[in-house]
């Protein structure tokens, strides 16, 4: 009878850290999103976005050719590459890559240095990853696999200590801080004053705390009023149902990411209308609050990312190219920025499902075939990422 | 009474006795079989890659936490008692170690000593409290879980969010000899104290049945004590690799510890109620199983939700075969 | 042949068996009415009121009306719960009655209650199977004995065939000597007192005082309820008294006997009445039943214990006591009652123990068994050792003691020397006396 008692009472806790564990992992994205139920509706217009990106690549790569006869790479991907829409499609995005760059993915939702150093083991010719450390380095450097960071930053000093390693090729990721501060202008702008800021539990995700910190940070210095901040775990819809019950002078939320709740929240406590919503990340519910104009600012976008670091990566692999030539500091691409109805249309047809760059787009990233191709474009190429240029190179 | 009924009879006597014996039988060989059976079926899959020198050596590395922290576990689960605060008080115990590196300037040795204590102290509270106050240990290791797991946040955001071990002072902990020894040592040594010592026979007779074993002069609180803290110091102990391991702390350093734990156990045979029937070598077995599976089946390149998929099924079916019913005998109803 | 319990309760089959069978957390009610209370519920609602005021009328038919049938269970005591275990067979009403070894948890209240239920039985033509060891009751109760013995059918006794000689013989399976209790009426034991208790108070009685001296065999009876049991408990320092204090004046006068730990350090030995949950860990082999107590003993440098040390012990004592078993290595669930008693002694032999307290020492188990625990506790006495006997066995009692002391009610009512004129009469007037004085 106890052991049965200790079974149920562990299945039990075991499924509130598997909860827990979920905004564990360091995730800029929202780990609730409901993938499941738009993939697959979506599905047939992916393989059409496909079809376009590649039949219409945009002036520059017009004419781009792949060498005949490229090496056979294996490559180990280790991050979270299931359980929201973004993380599917990054999965998808790079299986776009394979057949052209004759190169096999192996996906790890996990990224300790005991996956590391199986995946080593493994044979995979090189890693991509969404973290790193300087004990993965010693790992990478052991087995001399190269690793190229997506999506994660790191301080300078962090930076410094990694470029000492040879097998490190850099980082391509989003600033976060930059998406908190672009969300309290758009706030600010809509004529916000009293804000309430949900945010995951500190210290889990260092991104996402910047988030907020950035975005409170400029809010204020605009004249704004930060009236209450809540972290606890994923409970946004509690944070939010609390703040509109004590502070009825709020007129505007800022969330660190979406999920279910914060629509539920705002749709049960009445604040559609009489409240804003800046956010990350985008889920089916996004276009209607866009729509109606209680959503003022989301940032999203990180769908190619991956596809850009796997650019570094296979550079390196190729022909033992750094195409980032500085790897102590990062390459940061911009947010996609959308405030209305008409960016949620273009985002969700465009990047949502989508594989935002085409094979032969990332072909022409890779000094080995194209050696006019240069660090400065490649830094270029990830600045001027909108939703604009998306769609140009897309319509060609 | 006709002759041939009374052969039925011993047959039957024989078959109960039989029946036992098979049962030992699963109890003991299962675990062990399924060891060599999962590295058996691996090595295949990856094609030798499982059993290749470099891969030995990441097996230990891999298993070491695991280890450490599970045969220290394995005395306080054969006395009947439990510890679901290990992962948060290991990650509390890595901050105070770094924060007294790099906040006051202590030595390294004193940062280890640190690192210890915290996890005494919190794997104390759940032993001594629970037996004292009289409370199910899993109540109290939730308060505990919880109490670690708010100053690891705290500590965590006072030093900064993300802390970054600076590897030219800690990289030693990443010396693969080290590991080897500090391993190979505390495995002779727990094994010795938990078969062959009188702390080790208390435990698991407590485990049995506290009422007699207190009737029989056995003092409950002094095993409980001695138990959690063999338990604390090697928590400690893997803190400090973990550590280094790791390269960073957040505050999610050290989760899942307690459940990998008893995962490990599980798949060793080992007896979650407590017991005579704990044994040191169930959380050996179960330890390298679930390494070698991990290791292994990434290594073969299966996909990672899979893995737990796998993992789950043979928790199920190892502890479904190796439970121990008779204690559900005393149900009766009439 | 039943598929299961339910099946057979279905086909008229009903049983009191010698175990718990109660639930300990629902109320005396719910338990008279286990796997019956649809017949009480309305809209799946189950109408509690009428399902305890029909559970008292049953409790008080059958003249247990003392037991509260809106009470929780787990606050009676071990006896009223197995009358409430009689209750729920009357309300069953099966056509055959199977009863385990129940008498032995009983005392006189319970066996009387239990007696007449089984008259009824017979009265309506139904049958009861009777399982025990107690061969008076056996005598007194059935109408047809068979013995078993090593798990098969010996022989089937009928009418004046029924003597407890003959059924003795069949039972141990040869002419059993005359010697089963003490023969001597002396009443002798050394001058030392070994274990004091002065003025113990705790749970049902108050101010008791007890000596036991050197070589004597103490006798405590009385009534399950009188309170010995407890008192047992607290000489071994399992339970702290509430006022007095129970020491060793051998040791030091001020030697207080304050845990189980200090007790088995300085030579005592308990042997609790619920043996298989306080006496023995069942899942253990019996070497480690064995060598519980001896443990700091056989610990030598740094708690180490060598494996030959334990299994030596272990098997001197398999030896001497003649347990019946593979090795030392098998689990105590595959031994019957009277081999788990063995193993219980020998546990505290092998520690050399000097001071035994026996709660019902010989509960439960057969007389081939008991035969030979009355002459172990005679070689005992004979070494010197002293030994408080709690039992509600009067034969048991008059046969082994040199001294007899008698429980009623959380006090001591009398003391009984040994001696050959002693009878189980002259004792009841003491455990069960001022009730009867009361009422007249």
């Amino acid at each position: 009878m106890k052991a049965k008692k200790v079974l149920c009472l562990v299945l039990a806790l075991a499924m509130v850290l598997a909860l827990a564990a979920c905004g564990e992992a360091p995730a800029p994205a929202a780990p609730a999103a409901p993938a499941s139920q738009d993939a697959p509706a979506n599905s047939s217009e992916t393989g059409s976005d496909i079809g376009t990106a590649v039949s219409t690549t945009s002036e520059e790569t017009k004419g781009f050719e792949f060498p005949s006869d490229l090496p056979e790479f294996k490559i180990g991907c280790l991050g979270v590459f299931s359980g929201s829409e973004l993380y599917i499609q990054w999965k998808n995005n790079l299986q776009s890559l394979e057949e052209k760059f004759n190169v096999s993915f192996q996906f790890v939702d996990s990224q300790t240095p005991d996956d590391v150093e199986n995946m080593c083991i493994a044979g995979v010719n090189g890693i991509l990853m969404q973290g790193c450390s300087e004990s993965i380095l010693q790992i990478t450097e052991k087995y001399n696999v190269p690793l190229a960071v997506y999506c994660m930053q790191f301080s300078d000093e962090e930076l410094a200590t990694f470029s000492k390693y040879k097998t490190f090729l850099g980082v391509v990721t989003e600033e976060d801080g930059l998406g908190g501060i672009a969300a309290a202008e758009a706030m600010f702008d809509a004529g916000c004053r009293n804000v309430a800021v949900a945010g995951l539990t500190r210290g889990i995700a260092l991104n996402i705390d910047s988030r907020c910190d950035k975005f409170m940070e400029r809010f204020t210095e605009l004249g704004g009023n930060i009236v209450a901040e809540d972290y606890t775990l994923m409970a946004f819809a509690d944070s939010i149902s609390s703040f509109a019950a004590a502070y009825p002078e709020m007129d505007g939320v800022f969330s660190a990411f979406l999920n279910e709740g914060v629509f539920q929240a705002f749709t049960t406590e009445g604040l559609v209308g009489n409240a804003k919503l800046a956010s990350f990340d985008f889920t089916e519910n996004c276009v209607e609050f866009l729509n109606n104009g209680t959503m003022v600012y989301t940032a999203c976008g990180q769908q190619g990312t991956i596809m850009a670091a796997f650019a570094v990566l296979y550079n390196y692999l190729y022909d033992g190219t750094y195409l980032i030539s500085d790897r102590s500091s990062m390459v940061v691409r911009s947010w996609i920025n959308l405030c209305n109805a008409e960016d949620a249309a273009d985002f969700n047809e465009y990047i949502r499902f989508s594989t935002v760059y085409s094979p032969e787009e990332i072909g022409y990233m890779i000094i080995g075939f194209n050696p006019d191709y240069s660090f400065e474009q490649f830094q270029e190429a990830q600045t001027n990422y909108s939703i604009a240029e998306v769609k140009a190179r897309s319509i060609g | 009474m006709p002759a041939e009924k009374v052969a039925v009879i011993e047959d039957i006597d024989e078959l109960l006795i039989k029946k036992a014996q098979r049962k030992d039988m699963i109890r003991n060989v299962l675990p062990f079989l399924g060891l060599v059976f999962t590295i058996v079926l691996l090595t295949i899959a990856t094609h030798g890659l499982l059993l290749s020198g470099q891969n030995l050596v990441n097996i230990i590395n891999q298993c070491f936490t695991t280890a450490l922290v599970g045969v220290g576990a394995a005395f306080v689960y054969a006395y009947g008692g439990m510890d679901f605060s290990l992962g948060p008080a290991c990650g509390l115990a890595q901050i105070v170690f770094i924060g007294s590196f790099m906040r006051f300037d202590m030595p390294v040795w004193v940062g280890i000593i640190l690192a210890i204590l915290t996890c005494i102290i919190a794997t104390m509270i759940v032993g001594a409290g629970s037996h004292l106050l009289h409370l199910q240990p899993f109540i109290v290791s939730l308060c505990v879980r919880s109490i670690c797991t708010g100053l690891l946040e705290a500590g965590n955001n006072s030093m900064g969010g993300k802390i970054v071990v600076p590897m030219d002072t800690f990289g030693f902990f990443n010396n693969n000899l080290l590991k080897t020894i500090i391993l190979l040592a505390t495995l002779v040594i727990s094994w010795f104290i938990f078969e062959k010592t009188k702390l080790g026979k208390e435990a698991k007779l407590i485990g049995g049945n506290r009422v007699t074993a207190r009737q029989s002069g056995i003092r409950p609180l002094r095993v409980i004590v001695l138990s959690h803290l063999i338990l604390g110091i090697m928590v400690g102990v893997a803190a400090c690799f973990m550590m280094a391991r790791n390269g960073m702390i957040t505050s999610g350093s050290g989760g899942g510890l307690e459940f990998n734990i008893m995962i490990a156990m599980a798949l060793g045979g080992f007896p979650m109620e407590g017991g005579a029937a704990a044994k040191i070598r169930s959380v050996i077995i179960g330890v390298l199983t679930i390494t070698f599976l991990t290791n292994g089946l990434t290594i073969a390149g299966v996909d990672n939700s899979y893995i737990n998929v796998i993992k789950g099924v043979l928790f199920v079916v190892i502890v479904a075969l190796s439970y121990d019913r008779t204690n559900l005998k005393q149900v009766v109803f009439m | 042949m039943p598929k299961n319990m339910v099946d057979a309760q279905n086909h008229g089959v009903g049983m009191i068996v010698q175990e718990q069978g109660t639930i300990g957390n629902i109320s005396v009610a719910s338990n008279v009415f286990t796997g019956r209370l649809e017949e009480f519920s309305k809209f799946g609602f189950i109408n509690m009121k009428a399902v305890t005021k029909r559970a008292q009328e049953i409790l008080n038919e059958i003249g247990a009306g003392d037991i509260n049938a809106a009470s929780l269970t787990a606050t009676l005591n071990f006896e009223d719960r197995k009358i409430v275990e009689i209750a729920r067979v009357m309300v069953a009403d099966p056509d055959i009655l199977i009863v385990d070894e129940t008498t032995t948890a009983l005392a006189m209240k319970g066996r009387k209650i239990l007696y007449n239920l089984i008259e009824r039985f017979r009265a309506n033509n139904k049958a009861v199977i009777f399982i025990s060891h107690d061969l008076d009751e056996l005598m007194s109760v059935c109408s047809i004995v068979t013995v078993l013995r090593d798990g098969r059918i010996i022989q089937s006794l009928e009418g004046d065939k029924i003597t407890q000689n003959n059924m003795r013989k069949l039972m141990v399976g040869r002419e059993l000597s005359e010697h089963y209790f003490r023969e001597d009426y002396e009443c002798t034991y050394g001058d030392e007192v070994v274990l004091d208790g002065k003025q113990i108070t705790y749970g049902s009685f108050t101010n008791v005082d007890l000596q036991l001296h050197k070589g004597e065999i103490l006798g405590l009876c009385g009534l399950s309820d009188c309170g010995m049991h407890e008192l047992g408990k607290v000489l071994f320092g399992i339970e702290k008294p509430i006022t007095g204090r129970v020491t060793l004046p051998q040791l030091d006068k001020d030697a207080e006997v304050i845990s189980p730990s200090f007790a088995v350090k300085h030579g005592m030995g308990y042997l609790s009445k619920d043996r298989d949950r306080e006496s023995v860990i069942l899942n253990a082999s019996i070497l480690e039943n064995i060598e519980m107590p001896s443990l700091n003993r056989l610990a030598g440098l740094l708690g180490y214990i060598s494996s030959n040390s334990e299994k030596k012990l272990a098997q001197e004592q398999i030896d001497i006591l003649k347990i019946k078993c593979r090795d030392s290595k098998q689990r105590l669930t595959e031994l019957s009652g009277g081999n788990k008693q063995k193993v219980v002694f020998s546990k505290w032999l092998g520690c050399k123990s000097d001071i035994l307290i026996l709660d019902c020492a010989t509960r439960g188990i057969d007389v081939g068994v008991k035969a030979a625990i009355y002459q172990l506790l005679e070689e005992m006495k004979a070494e010197g050792k002293s030994i408080v006997l709690i039992s509600e066995e009067l034969p048991e009692m008059i046969g082994m003691c040199d001294r007899m002391l008698v429980m009623k009610d959380g006090a001591i009512t009398a003391e009984f020397r040994r001696s050959a004129e002693l009878t189980e009469a002259d004792i009841i007037k003491y455990m069960i006396g001022s009730v009867e004085s009361n009422a007249s």
